[in-house]
């Protein structure tokens, strides 16, 4: 049942890694978080034991990890459906015995791939650049490690299905750009605005996105993740994200998604 | 065997078919006639299973179109060839092969045979970016006859073709016919029409107008030759947009 799917995740992730332009922008997007904090670091020779800098820091670092999560798969999302609608490549696919069910689950899991690629390197690349820098942030523990992997894979899985949705419902590859860049926008304003309000607590962190940016900021920080509301917020994210596949793919047997007009 | 019966189809205020009715039969090759915008490729695309008619109903070797049971054992090439511009000629054709189910070992061997005969030998390893449109429309064909198809759709399918390859096309649809495939070609060039086709449906406006062998159509108009029969046949109804 999966064969597929993994074949069209599998074709769309060679042909992508060979748009050099497109492959560079995302690896620039990634790094541009931990690029930006090491400058800054860099330019105060106190930064790193200044304690307003130990507050901050994870909490822009958050915000970049959660915005590495929407850039990583954005190119690629809008290539892979308003780009093959334009060069007509969609067709010879619905002529091929794959369902549009099908169609849709391997470019969603090719998405999720370079989503979860972009969120785990910028990730790691801020740990990296937090230990050299010797903040004192202590190391998460193996089991906050774990949950935060699953969250981010969640995450990515999630933003995955956002992005080709809203590339489904474009009628271009332009217009999909348009808003794309405005969905990384909202997710970048939303991270910033909550970051600097006081921690969310309850239901909130079973919020997707806001809950992943509370506990990004709380691993950055070397804090403990509470497994229940981790569990919680990854069982939301698949709850959204499988509503999210089965709209596009009930989009996909329209005749206006397959031929643009 | 591919049965048509009564579709139709519209694109809001347009209407594409009305009520399209025909039969094309096993091991045989029927042309889709007809002038620019009577319908042809909007009828191969819904036979092809892409399109929804609104009315009507479509079975390929007695299945529904949509079904994609209907689609296993068919091969299609239609108005744009949809390639991957950054995977070579091989990888487009070893993909489809994947997609649908065959061995490895038999990809390998069509796909290797299938580019030495439509001449792209030398430039199976490229991306097909760089390719011509004769080259590009090729590695669609080969596409559309990698599985061995026992149902063929063709929209255009010479257009840009150079003569060694028009000829390896006519010897690869024979070949498929006398091994009893139903073949659907469509075109607007009466004389392509006549060098391959067995049976020919002369569609006007989204509707059949006229189908048999040439000699039939001719016969019916009265006429001696197929250029002449097509002018007439399709003035009844009142050629152009519809």
């Amino acid at each position: 049942m999966l064969n597929r799917p993994l074949l069209i995740a599998r074709k769309e992730i060679i042909d992508h890694l060979r748009d050099a332009r497109s492959l560079a922008s995302a690896v620039l997007y990634t790094f541009m978080g931990p690029l930006v904090v090491g400058l800054m670091l860099l330019a105060r020779s106190d930064g790193a034991s200044n304690p307003a800098a130990q507050r901050t820091l994870p909490i822009m670092a958050s915000v970049f990890a959660l915005m590495a999560a929407f850039t990583g798969g954005m190119s690629f999302a809008m290539d892979t459906v308003a780009g093959e609608r334009e060069r007509r490549s969609l067709l010879p696919l619905l002529m091929s015995s794959v369902s549009r069910g099908e169609l849709v689950m391997g470019k969603w899991l090719a998405a999720s791939v370079f989503a979860a690629a972009a969120v785990i390197a910028n990730v790691v690349a801020f740990s990296a650049l937090f230990k050299v820098a010797r903040l004192a942030f202590p190391l998460p523990s193996i089991q906050s490690l774990l949950l935060l992997a699953g969250a981010l894979l969640a995450l990515s899985a999630l933003v995955a299905a956002l992005e080709i949705l809203a590339s489904t419902v474009c009628r271009s590859v332009k217009e999909a750009q348009a808003w794309l860049s405005i969905l990384v926008f909202v997710a970048m304003a939303g991270g910033m605005w909550l970051a600097f309000r006081p921690p969310l607590q309850g239901w909130w962190l079973a919020v997707p996105v806001a809950g992943h940016q509370r506990l990004l900021h709380a691993a950055m920080a070397g804090g403990a993740l509470p497994v229940t509301a981790v569990t919680v917020l990854i069982a939301a994210s698949a709850v959204l994200t499988a509503l999210l596949l089965a709209h596009t793919g009930r989009l996909f047997r329209r005749d206006a998604i397959i031929y643009g007009n | 065997m591919i049965q048509v019966h009564g579709v139709a189809k519209s694109f809001g205020s347009t209407v594409a078919v009305r009520g399209l009715s025909f039969d094309a039969p096993d091991c045989a090759i029927t042309g889709l006639l007809g002038a620019n915008g009577a319908g042809k490729t909007t009828t191969l695309r819904m036979i092809a299973g892409v399109l929804e008619p609104d009315a009507g109903e479509i079975r390929v070797g007695g299945a529904a179109a949509r079904q994609l049971g209907g689609q296993a054992e068919l091969g299609a090439l239609l108005d744009h060839t949809g390639l991957y511009g950054r995977l070579t000629a091989r990888e487009n054709l070893e993909y489809f092969g994947r997609l649908r189910g065959m061995p490895a070992n038999l990809i390998e061997a069509r796909v290797s045979g299938l580019l030495a005969s439509l001449g792209l030998g030398e430039i199976a390893d490229r991306p097909t970016a760089r390719f011509s449109q004769g080259e590009h429309l090729k590695v669609a064909l080969g596409r559309a006859l990698l599985h061995n198809p026992r149902h063929l759709l063709l929209d255009e399918p010479t257009n840009g073709l150079d003569v060694p390859t028009l000829m390896v096309l006519r010897a690869q649809l024979k070949r498929l016919r006398d091994e009893g495939a139903c073949i659907v070609f469509s075109s607007h060039v009466l004389g392509e029409v006549q060098a391959l086709c067995d049976r020919v449906v002369l569609v006007a406006r989204g509707r059949v107008v006229a189908e048999g062998t040439l000699a039939e159509i001719q016969a019916r108009a009265g006429i001696d030759t197929l250029e002449q029969a097509f002018v007439k046949l399709t003035a009844a109804v009142g050629e152009g947009p519809c």
